[in-house]
């Protein structure tokens, strides 16, 4: 099956602008063309457009685009990560108990799910970071913590059907306590949505972080962020085009390539959709 | 469900006043002793949260969220006020999506694998993963400033009085293209997706065999027996879309300077406009709840199978 | 008189883990008024020889070989447009599964009067009474009523039995029944199997019926062809395959009918 993964075109173009944005990322330092903190107030620097001294062209405050971006990339994609990270933590676990133990915790978690399924999670985002405060750590948790309610009923549901099957009667004629069970048997066959799952909310935390720091409650200024970036192009919309373009493109270019990679592995690991 | 309903709504605002509440005023230096003081009493934030909750239960149905901290005027006016611009905007939304996704979901399922298909997907991922602001800000900057075909912002001119009905009623149209066309970018990729693996799977089964082998036109057969079938799912689907046109208004609304609910709701977080907040959340809330009702509902009317239970 | 003949029919299936010969090398023939009983294990290419019959394969699969005879007609050579006519009107079929074979969101009575009107030029107040008379024919109760229904609402014979009303609502020359009876209570088998008798001895239809079931066979067929892997193993008429069997096979199979052990 992991060849069948990395035969699959649209996962591995996928992967490989994934791994180059994480690569830019991380060796930032290295990539970068200037200072992204280096203010130019000289206004023979300010808002420049795309040449060869500055690839992407110069902000208001004659900051090069191009190293901001890069930057930019190391706090989208951690942010992205980690919200993700909480979010599997929470909706794998909760699903799991649900379905596995059934009974009034299943509906209880069930109940809550519908209840945070209902409210416009991104309303409660903003709510949250503007009377806590914006900050990096608030925006991955709240992110984290309004996401994980589809994953958890894709676990329930696997664990749901799996609990039913031979090898878990099995193991529990044997003697195998409860989390055993869970843990050592079920989980590993419940992966595969969970996988999925990762992959595609990744590409959405990604679009939730620069929705809100273009919002001014995400990422603050001036750390460079994709969202945050686009906001100030905003007031040059009309003469600084680069300053909205750029930024845009990555995070669409970005957000592509994991619901590439998560739809990808869902077409592979879900049988019925590969006859279609 | 009506008592699943109760208990969410219950639920959901029990969440809200304990939490900010005391947040708020503990962060507000600004807010003096005595004032805080008075502030309590008005809003019974002195009485244990069991209290508080029921006091705020009841304000809550009689629909009194108290008034704006900024302008005092009462907050169901002021939401009052921008409601329909927000509605208008997501119902015209929905209606374009729908009228969009359809037929691309039902064309591209039709052929699959063909060239236009793939095409058609790569379309719809690219459109799945652009950042509504973004699209928004790129129409403004490419249909609004320099080919200056639209208006980008507000929802009427200064000067509507002096408009016939028909002319205030065509710059309302155009005004609300480019919104309608942002806010419906993201939802159209899922929905047509969706309607093509809806109509793929519909198109396997059986009674498609039995209808070609009754002798019946293709066209028929793919119209009338797999697509009637098809739809059923994308009704539900509807209500997964309506919180996310909510939620996005907030977005949309900001950067078209639309007179609405989100824009309301926005400016009422950025200004620590407690009630306002309180209360346009409320409302979302409401809104998507009624929106998944009626999703229940209008799945009950399409599909026989479950009319009757 | 030959109505159907069957020569040297081959349906492949090209799939990615290769070819798969559903039928290969097939032939037989019907003749008019006659019922013709395929049997065979499940996978032996019945059904597929059935569809290949009413060119109702898809991809991966294709007709490679052989021709279709139908009343002097070459079915491979038709066109797409008038083969659609032969469909439901010259040659029908009724499927195993009724259920999943009816479409869950059309009512009974639109489903049949649809086939009507595709073929007949008639208003569909008369295609609706006609789909009355055929409801009545398959002894379905309360017709009226059911042609208002949805499929889920009826009992598995019933919509086995608006099936049959379907397929025989033009009056077609050659019946295709494709295991009508394998999905329904034994009861219900009973039921259908008489209707079947009843259609056989009132109209002058032929009838290809496909089952793994030599009892089946036994009660309604004049000849039989059996079925195996994609081939024709033997055929014969119903007394020589019974009781005179050449092939092993044909033997295997009849020595598995269970038979009911008399103790007294």
């Amino acid at each position: 099956m992991s060849k069948e993964i990395l035969k699959n075109k649209q996962i591995l173009f996928g992967l490989t602008v994934i791994i180059i944005m994480y690569a830019v990322a991380i060796f930032a330092p290295l990539v970068a063309t200037h200072d992204p903190n280096a203010l130019n107030l000289d206004h023979k620097e300010r808002l420049l457009p795309p040449s060869k001294e500055h690839l992407l062209g110069t902000d208001d405050l004659g900051r090069d685009l191009f190293s901001r971006m890069v930057y930019g990339a190391r706090i989208s994609l951690s942010i992205g990560f980690i919200a993700v990270a909480i979010m599997l933590l929470i909706g794998v676990v909760l699903g799991a108990i649900a379905g596995y133990h059934g009974g009034w915790i299943d509906s209880l978690i069930m109940r809550i799910i519908e209840v945070m399924m209902c409210f416009p999670s991104f309303y409660l985002i903003l709510m949250i970071l503007a009377f806590l405060g914006p900050s990096i750590v608030y925006v991955m948790i709240v992110i984290g913590i309004t996401s994980w309610m589809g994953l958890a009923r894709l676990v329930r549901a696997e664990f749901l059907s799996l609990r039913e099957r031979d090898f878990t009667i099995a193991a529990r004629a044997l003697g195998a306590s409860d989390s055993r069970i869970a843990f050592r048997h079920i989980l590993p066959n419940a992966l595969a949505p969970v996988f999925v799952s990762a992959t595609l909310n990744l590409g959405g935390a990604i679009l939730l972080e620069s929705g809100l720091s273009f919002l001014g409650l995400g990422v603050q200024i001036p750390t460079p962020s994709w969202g945050n970036i686009i906001s100030t192009g905003r007031f040059y919309i009309d003469s600084a085009w680069w300053l909205t373009l750029f930024p845009g493109l990555a995070i669409l270019v970005t957000v592509l390539s994991f619901y590439l990679v998560g739809e990808g592995l869902r077409t592979i690991l879900d049988p019925r959709l590969q006859k279609l | 469900m009506l008592i699943g309903i109760s208990l969410i709504t219950l639920i959901m605002m029990h969440a809200s006043p304990a939490d900010p509440a005391s947040i708020r005023y503990g962060l507000n230096p600004e807010v003096s002793g005595s004032a805080r003081a008075q502030f309590r009493e008005l809003y019974n934030l002195d009485k244990p949260v069991r209290t508080q909750f029921v006091l705020w239960l009841k304000r809550i149905v009689k629909l009194d969220f108290g008034n704006s901290f900024i302008d005092d005027v009462p907050v169901i006016r002021k939401i009052g006020e921008r409601l329909p611009a927000t509605l208008l905007l997501g119902i015209i939304s929905m209606l374009v999506i729908y009228l969009i996704a359809i037929p691309l979901g039902v064309s591209s399922a039709v052929r699959p694998n063909t060239l236009y298909d793939k095409i058609m997907t790569v379309v719809v991922f690219v459109g799945y993963a652009t950042p509504t602001f973004w699209f928004a800000l790129l129409l403004i900057m490419f249909f609004g400033i320099h080919l200056g075909w639209f208006p980008i912002s507000g929802m009427r001119p200064w000067y509507v009085e002096y408009y016939s009905f028909f002319d205030s009623f065509k710059d309302l149209m155009w005004r609300l293209v480019l919104p309608v066309a942002a806010t419906s970018l993201v939802s159209l990729a899922g929905i047509s997706r969706y309607m093509r693996s809806s109509m793929l799977e519909a198109l396997h089964q059986d009674y498609i065999r039995t209808a070609r082998a009754k002798g019946l036109r293709d066209t028929r057969v793919v119209y009338k027996h797999a697509l009637k079938n098809a739809l059923l799912p994308i009704v539900t689907i509807a209500s997964m879309i309506i919180p996310s046109l909510i939620g996005g208004s907030f977005i949309i609304e900001t950067i078209f300077a639309w007179p609405g609910m989100g824009r309301l709701g926005y400016e009422a977080i950025m200004n620590y406009d407690y009630p306002v907040v309180m209360g346009v959340g409320v409302i979302a809330t409401f809104l998507t709840l009624l929106g998944l009702i009626l999703a229940d509902i209008m799945y009950a009317v399409v599909d026989p199978r479950i009319r009757y239970e | 008189m030959t109505l159907l003949e069957v020569k040297n029919l081959s349906t492949y299936f090209y799939t990615k883990d290769g070819v798969r010969k559903a039928v290969d090398g097939v032939s037989f023939s019907i003749d008019m008024g006659e019922t013709l009983g395929i049997v065979g294990e499940s996978g032996s290419g019945k059904t597929v020889t059935a569809l290949s019959i009413l060119r109702l394969i898809d991809e991966p699969g294709r007709i490679v070989n052989g021709g279709i005879m139908f009343d002097g007609v070459s079915l491979i050579s038709l066109s797409d447009e008038k083969m659609r006519a032969v469909r439901g009107k010259d040659i029908s079929i009724v499927f195993q599964e009724p259920l999943t074979a009816l479409n869950p969101v059309m009512t009974i009575g639109e489903q049949i009067t649809e086939q009507i009107l595709a073929h007949k030029k008639i208003s569909k107040k008369e295609a609706g009474k006609r789909a009355i008379e055929l409801m009545a024919e398959v002894h379905l109760s309360r017709p009226e009523e059911i042609f208002y229904e949805y499929p889920h609402r009826l009992s598995g014979g019933m919509r086995q039995r608006a099936m049959i009303a379907m397929a025989l609502s033009l009056r077609p020359r050659l019946l295709i029944a494709d295991e009508p009876t394998t999905a329904l209570d034994v009861t219900i088998q009973a039921e259908i199997l008489e209707l079947f008798r009843e259609i056989k001895e009132k109209h002058d239809m032929s009838i290809l019926f496909i089952t793994h079931d030599f009892g089946i066979v036994a009660q309604l067929a004049d000849r039989v062809c059996v079925m195996q892997k994609g081939r024709v193993v033997e055929e014969g008429s119903v007394d020589e395959i019974f009781y005179s069997p050449k092939e092993d096979y044909t033997k295997e199979l009849l020595a598995a009918i269970p038979k009911i052990p008399f103790s007294f």
